[in-house]
């Protein structure tokens, strides 16, 4: 490629202080010292699960001393095997303000335990900040919910939800769509289904299903009415459960006696409101 | 048209002064903008990249009898971070045309794509004759766009025979194919008005209404920083249809609430403290600035000027105005209220008092047959119960009814000529006599209002459905409803304004044919709806309000 420089413009003083990086504008003398913007990781570490919606968020803080608003980049580099869910993050910092980004970082299904680190830089050139990430492997086993974490995929997902909100762990209806749920994207269409993979069979003996049921959004009125509970198998869905009529926030399903399966999944065919469908949490248990 | 063609070299001519007159601005946004810890801010040449740097098409917009600006992005990887951009400025030429050939390229000049600005390129290129069409290219490195076409306004005091626009609003990528776009783009158009929503913040599902297009993980979520925005902006212009209709006339754009968020009021909305949301406002404007083809210079921080009027000689002069920016915060707490008091609290404001005094003295000085009030809200009353006692959208005009007074009996006391409004927003068409008092049905009619349907917003929808049978029986001055995607065309002579619903009668699959399900006329000196013809329905013909998407007033976040 041919690369003509043209014109170089700036110079810019960087200064890196103990995990702090600092900027100051210098193009012109006259702004010297405003817009400065300070970035800050979070301290500690970070404990994520190896697996699709096993990932949290790194908190990154953005503070401009100046008098002056800034948009600044912030570039993102994670050590193998993690990953992030950006890397490069742009924003606008306010005048004497601050700005606080979430990084969500995450682990592949299958990575082995250990400690590694996000290297963050604000502006492609500047110092480099790193953050301490533990991956913990997905747990299995006797009493294990193989659920957590997924892969998870649905019919379809409402734009202010992630599939993953059905197996992150939080089964509390009082987080729903602010930490946790999912909601599938297709208003009064139905069925819609929701499936967890395992990755290979799994004796499985209970499945518990957690629908919306919150003091704001009754199971009667919001939650899940009519669906089945299907299990994978040698290429074919069978039925464990099929309800009808639900009005309840948690259900359970033993499954005796236990069966092996590489996936479970919801088939919802009605819910309480007749517009979506509703899940805050699945999770599929063996030997429990 | 062939790739590696030499366009030759830059002249100086009165499109740079744009570029020239940056220097101090350019020096500002070295200091402040997102690479000014880059420290070789330099131009480099680029002879080649990774991909078509062009991928997210070309635009033109804001035409004045001499002037256009142009625009395009380079973004080599689309959907990649920066466009895959390196973070160094790229020099990119642009050649305006009599011919589509380019045989007869009457200016050129050479660009700055500069990573503060996503490499953007807007250009505002002067000298032009009125009245006449033009074509309009960029190259960078070897690389060529495709060309557009482009129309300059008739000069100030003629009086052209015919005009024609179309007009356009929200956009959901997610929620259906842009075949209207297609349609529009092959219209014969001296304009496209863009009323708000080209984009919408909310997460974009790899399940969702475009199953053959899986998006990265990154969309999945909804658009908060500068970095969502752009990225959105991307995804969005990737689309060959949309590309076609920037590339077929040029645009006038303005926004409503999605380019941000869900109703949002000025710095209200129920995410975030205003200090804090101010942060999501600058990175959505700032954003919107880099993708559309604006003259406006670029935003700093969270207040950007958007409203503005553009005249097509003694026929037709348009106010484009910014109904989000400026307004109280919804009254009653939004959605839909009955008795709500605070609606008719007159010191409660939609357009904030600036833009109302700027729109009701241009209105009063305007020379032209014409006058085109070119904004989001439904302005004519709502009443969405056909029970006694009325309920209103708050989101709406009708959330700010002394507003809505001192607009209408400024329009009455200042003798405006032929007033026009036309608004988007609500995912459906319909057309309304304008009333001075919408209780009075003696009242008479001042104005004529021409709400246009979504491009894909709220999915197919059905020709008829339960909110506007509703809408109807309760509101004696809406004439036509229909509730289903679709663009609008308009013919304006000095005699009449003749406008067109077009209408594809699905958009969650591809190639859906397009129709006239209706056409109005406004004849010269007597407003309100005079003649019209309707087409049989296409489609889907009725559906019940749990089978349909509701209109935009009732979807999305409630306080």
């Amino acid at each position: 490629m041919s690369v003509r420089k043209i014109i170089a413009l700036v110079a810019v003083a960087l200064a890196a202080v103990a995990g702090v990086a600092t900027y100051t504008g210098t193009a012109s003398a006259a702004r010297q010292g405003r817009g400065a913007v300070t970035m800050t990781v979070q301290s500690g570490t970070l404990d994520v699960l190896a697996a699709p919606c096993g990932g949290r968020p790194l908190v990154v803080d953005l503070a401009n001393s100046g008098a002056e608003g800034a948009y600044v980049d912030v570039f993102i580099t994670p050590e193998r095997p993690l990953v992030t869910s950006h890397d490069v993050i742009s924003t606008y910092v306010p005048p004497n303000g601050d700005v606080a980004l979430r990084v969500q970082v995450s682990a592949p299904l299958g990575s082995a335990g250990g400690t590694h680190s996000v290297s963050l830089r604000l502006g492609a050139r500047g110092a480099q900040q790193q953050a301490a990430v533990t991956v913990t492997p997905k747990p299995s086993g006797p009493g294990a919910n193989l659920a957590l974490g997924g892969p998870v995929s649905a019919s379809s997902t409402h734009g202010n939800f992630s599939a993953c909100g059905g197996v992150d762990g939080n089964a509390d209806s009082a987080d729903w769509s602010t930490r946790t749920g999912w909601n599938d994207g297709t208003r009064g269409v139905f069925p819609d289904t929701y499936t967890v993979e395992f990755g290979g069979p799994q004796a499985i003996d209970r499945i518990v299903l957690y629908t919306l049921d919150s003091a704001r959004y009754p199971a009667a009125r919001n939650g899940l009415q009519d669906f089945d509970v299907q299990v994978l198998g040698g290429g074919e869905w069978t039925t464990v459960s099929n309800v009808r009529g639900n009005t309840t926030g948690r259900l359970e399903f033993p499954v005796d006696p236990a069966v092996s399966t590489e996936s479970v999944r919801i088939v919802a065919l009605a819910s309480n409101s007749a517009d979506y469908s509703r899940i805050v949490e699945l999770e599929v248990y063996q030997d429990s | 048209m062939g790739r590696n063609a030499d366009l030759g070299p830059a002249l100086s001519d009165p499109g740079r002064r744009r570029f020239l007159g940056y220097s101090g601005i350019g020096a500002l946004a070295l200091a402040f903008g997102p690479l000014r810890a880059e420290p070789s801010t330099v131009t480099r040449e680029a002879s080649r990249f990774k991909n078509d740097p062009f991928s997210l098409g070309i635009a033109s917009g804001d035409p004045l009898p001499d002037s256009v600006v142009l625009w395009t992005r380079l973004a080599p990887e689309p959907l990649a971070s920066l466009g895959g951009m390196e973070p160094h400025r790229v020099p990119v030429r642009w050649q305006v045309a009599e011919d589509a050939r380019f045989r007869r390229v009457v200016r050129q000049g050479t660009a700055t794509a500069r990573p503060e600005y996503a490499h953007s390129v807007h250009v505002d290129v002067r000298g032009l004759r009125p009245g006449r069409e033009y074509f309009y290219r960029f190259k960078a490195g070897n690389e060529i766009s495709p060309a557009g076409r482009t129309k300059t306004a008739p000069a100030p005091g003629e009086t052209a025979k015919a005009f024609t626009f179309g007009m356009v609003s929200c956009q959901a990528w997610f929620d259906g194919y842009y075949t209207a776009y297609g349609h529009l783009a092959k219209e014969d158009l001296d304009l496209v008005l863009h009323l708000g929503d080209y984009l919408y913040e909310y997460g974009v599902q790899t399940n969702g209404g475009r199953p053959d297009t899986p998006v990265p993980g990154k969309f999945h979520t909804p658009t908060v920083h500068l970095s969502d925005y752009r990225d959105r902006y991307a995804l969005y212009k990737l689309d060959p249809e949309l590309q076609a209709a920037h590339a077929a006339a040029p645009w006038i754009v303005t926004w409503d609430d999605h380019e941000v968020v869900d109703n949002y009021a000025d710095l209200a909305h129920p995410s975030a403290p205003p200090e804090d949301f101010l942060v999501r406002r600058a990175n959505a404007y700032r954003a919107y600035w880099e993708h559309m083809p604006l003259r406006a210079l670029e935003p700093a921080g969270q207040n950007m000027s958007l409203y503005r009027r553009f005249t097509f000689g003694r026929l037709l002069e348009f106010s484009v105005l910014d109904t989000r920016q400026y307004r109280s915060d919804q009254a009653c707490g939004d959605g839909l209220k009955t008795g709500c008091e605070q609606r008719l609290d007159p010191s409660r404001t939609l357009l904030g008092d600036a833009q109302e005094a700027w729109l009701l003295d241009g209105l009063g000085r305007s020379q032209a047959k014409w006058n085109v009030v070119a904004q989001q809200m439904m302005l004519s009353q709502v009443d969405f119960n056909t029970e006694p006692g009325q309920a209103f959208g708050m989101d709406l005009w009708d959330g700010y009814k002394p507003s809505r007074d001192r607009l209408l009996n400024g329009i009455v006391e200042r003798k405006v000529r032929n007033p026009i409004v036309l608004s988007g927003d609500f995912h459906r068409s319909m057309a309304a006599n304008v009333k001075r008092d919408f209780d009075d049905p003696a009242s008479p009619t001042i104005a004529t209002e021409f709400l246009g349907s979504s491009i894909s917003s709220g999915m197919d929808g059905a020709d008829m459905d339960e909110f506007g049978s509703q809408f109807l029986a309760a509101n004696d001055h809406i004439r036509f409803y229909n509730g289903q995607r679709g663009y609008m065309t308009y013919s304006v002579t000095p005699g009449a304004l003749n406008a067109s619903y077009r209408v594809v009668p699905y958009v969650r699959e591809r190639g859906a044919p397009v129709f006239t399900r209706a056409s109005f006329a406004v004849e010269d000196g007597k407003p309100g709806l005079q003649a019209d013809s309707k087409s049989a329905a296409r489609g889907k013909s009725y559906l019940s309000a749990s089978e349909v998407e509701p209109p935009e007033p009732l979807k999305g976040y409630r306080k």
